[in-house]
């Protein structure tokens, strides 16, 4: 499959992180969309259609990120895109001290695909997003 | 009382440091819960706690069962239901041990692992309760005790009804829920709680699954 | 300085007399007592047993709201004070559970960042009006009443904001002031057991027993509480402890609202005491009908 087709959505309230983690997408021939919050991210995961997210875990707040996570992969309004893939990509082991992830006996429970802490080395990151895209 | 532990010294089963991961993670969440490290098993929790009778595992018991590694035997023992939650342990524990806080937490995990005797009292109130306050926003009294005896004693309502009657003639028994204006936004509210309930730090409980395209990416790779 | 007043589910039906009896001593002192604006319940004792983050983000959409319209809750229920300050106090040290009941809040537009203090009508009463100018507004003195002061558990305990968790004498010096005599009540903050009455019957009879016993045995006329489920425990199964242990208590139960109320210059019904199932006898009342 052409490389190029595929596109990928980096959600992140950080500027700086979007500036830099493009480029380093673009070279592997992705194409890159970005969001900056949840709500942007919403309208852009209905009009482009990515083939893979990554998402950062805190933008307004510590949790933003798993409330999105999970929204995308069991709710309704968004079961046309429950299949796509998720990265998380976050500093908050800096904060915490620990990661977090979603408990796993629950019914229903879905969590990311992928869990990668900041800051992200662009190898590590071709790789696993080369790992979860056809 | 019935103890199982003992099995291998300094050597817990699979099941057992499950529950010892999740316990200790609830307890990181209480504010001083840390504390629990320095029972020094005095007794002054079970000596100042009104119901300790008819407890089958003392409060003191608890920290030694945590520490010998039976955290299944607390958490089937009728001690944290019987629970009244009068926090006198709290209060004159000397080493500042939140022994009721405690005791919420093994009851959280109890419940969370359907560790009890079936049908058991306390469960039956604390799921009716929260049923009814997730639906009105509001607690309401008598439907509470309804839902409760339905679901336990139904018989023992005829019992009450003497009293139902004397509090309902002075006026203390409202005849209909009382309810929140935003039910809506509370359930919104309530749902996004029930999300973050579910995060966790990692390595405490098994991590939930990846849905949808693993299988896919298995059958590419 | 107005108060925002949080009365809780208890005191919107078994005890209404602690509602409007609160609502009319603040209002006789000149405090304004502001309802807060859509308020749930607090979640109790019974949600912190179930799920954490969900009772928490029952409590704290309370605080929030309170935070908006600005200044501090009134909570008169001692498990609804409790859990507002408990509530309190976790998301203050811990800022993941703090995290996570801003984000559940989100989803109205709520959001809350500490600012609420949760108090009792006791404590505001004696600490922000003072005993002297209740003293001085009093219309008729309790002398000769002999009271037993019972403040149950979650009032002073586990924190014991405002009084000591073991000894606390907040009310003593308020009815002393009005005139009252303090029976020895060594009970004062034993436990009634609260919802056991539901759970565990049985256990619950006992302990309302002994409270009662005591206060009968050393003289009180009347026992005052501040606790909507510790006034409807001691009140409501007299007769059944009675004929089970075979003891005889027959003692009225009041909210210590009621009788500042009374001694304030209420009538019986303004200070909801129609609604006292051990009804309350002409040495309570003093010949003020």
């Amino acid at each position: 499959m052409n490389k190029s087709t595929q596109k990928i959505l980096v959600i992140d309230d950080d500027p700086d992180f979007l500036a830099a983690v493009t480029p380093i997408l673009k070279s592997a021939l992705y194409e890159v969309v970005t969001a900056t919050n949840p709500r942007e991210a919403k309208e852009k995961i209905f009009s482009e259609k990515p083939n893979l997210i990554l998402l950062d875990i805190m933008m307004d707040s510590l949790f933003d990120g798993f409330s999105l996570c999970h929204a995308i992969k069991t709710s309704k309004e968004f079961r046309d895109y429950k299949d796509t893939p998720i990265i998380f990509v976050s500093a908050v082991k800096e904060i915490a001290g620990t990661r977090f992830q979603f408990k796993g006996d629950e019914e229903g429970m879905a969590g990311p695909d992928d869990y990668i802490d900041k800051p992200v080395k662009p190898d590590d990151l071709l790789a696993r997003i080369a790992k979860l895209i056809k | 009382m019935a103890v199982d532990v003992l099995k291998e010294p300094g050597i817990l089963d699979k099941k057992e440091s499950e529950l010892r991961a999740a316990f200790l993670y609830q307890v990181s969440n209480i504010p001083g819960g840390e504390k629990i490290k320095k029972c020094i098993q005095c007794g002054t929790c079970t000596g100042s706690c009104p119901v300790s009778y008819t407890m089958d595992v003392m409060p003191r018991e608890i920290i030694a069962l945590f520490r010998a590694g039976a955290m299944e035997s607390i958490l089937n023992s009728r001690t944290i239901w019987i629970c009244a939650s009068c926090y006198a342990c709290t209060v004159r524990c000397p080493m500042g041990i939140k022994v009721t806080d405690i005791l919420y937490a093994l009851k959280r995990m109890a419940m969370e692992k359907e560790l009890f005797p079936k049908r058991f009292p306390i469960f039956v109130l604390s799921k009716s309760f929260v049923y009814l306050i997730n639906r009105y926003g509001r607690s309401y009294e008598a439907g509470l005790l309804l839902l409760y005896y339905l679901k336990t004693n139904p018989l023992k309502l005829f019992s009450l009804l003497p009293l139902a009657y004397r509090l309902f003639r002075k006026g203390r028994i409202a005849p209909f829920p009382a309810r929140i204006k935003k039910r809506k936004e509370l359930s919104a509210i309530l749902a996004e709680a029930e999300v973050m309930e579910m995060i966790v730090p990692e390595g405490v409980y098994p991590a939930a699954p990846q849905k949808g395209h693993v299988l896919g990416l298995a059958k590419v790779s | 300085m107005s108060y925002l007043y949080y009365p809780g589910c208890s005191l919107e039906s078994s005890a209404k007399s602690y509602d409007l009896s609160t609502r009319w001593v603040f209002q006789s002192l000149g405090e304004e007592l502001v309802e807060l604006e859509d308020w749930n319940c607090c979640g109790a004792t019974m949600y912190m047993s179930t799920k954490e983050t969900i009772s928490l983000v029952f409590s704290a959409r309370n605080l929030a709201l309170a935070e908006r319209m600005g200044g501090d809750v009134v909570a008169p229920c001692s498990s609804c004070y409790t859990i507002l300050n408990k509530t309190n106090k976790i998301l203050k040290e811990n800022f993941i559970l703090k995290a996570k009941v801003n984000q559940s809040l989100k989803r109205d537009g709520l959001s809350y960042h500490l600012k609420v203090k949760a108090r009792h009508p006791l404590d505001v009463l004696v600490n922000d009006v003072g005993i002297d100018a209740i003293a001085s507004r009093a219309r008729h003195s309790l002398e000769g009443l002999n009271i037993a002061q019972y403040y149950g558990c979650q009032i002073v305990r586990p924190e014991g904001v405002f009084d000591d968790p073991e000894n606390p004498t907040t009310m003593d010096k308020l009815f002393e002031a009005l005139g009252g005599k303090n029976v020895y009540f060594p009970v004062k903050v034993r436990c009634c057991g609260g919802m056991l009455m539901t759970t565990f019957h049985e256990v619950a009879l006992k302990l309302n027993k002994e409270i009662l016993e005591c206060a009968v045995e050393n003289g009180a006329d009347c026992i005052v509480t501040t606790c909507p489920l510790c006034q409807i425990n001691l009140d409501a199964y007299q007769k059944k402890i009675s004929k089970k242990f075979k003891v005889k208590v027959r003692i009225p139960v009041l909210f210590f609202t009621q009788l500042l109320a009374l001694s304030m210059g209420s009538t019986p019904k303004e200070a909801g005491l129609d609604q006292n199932l051990v009804p309350v006898g002409e040495k309570i009342l003093g010949g003020r009908l």
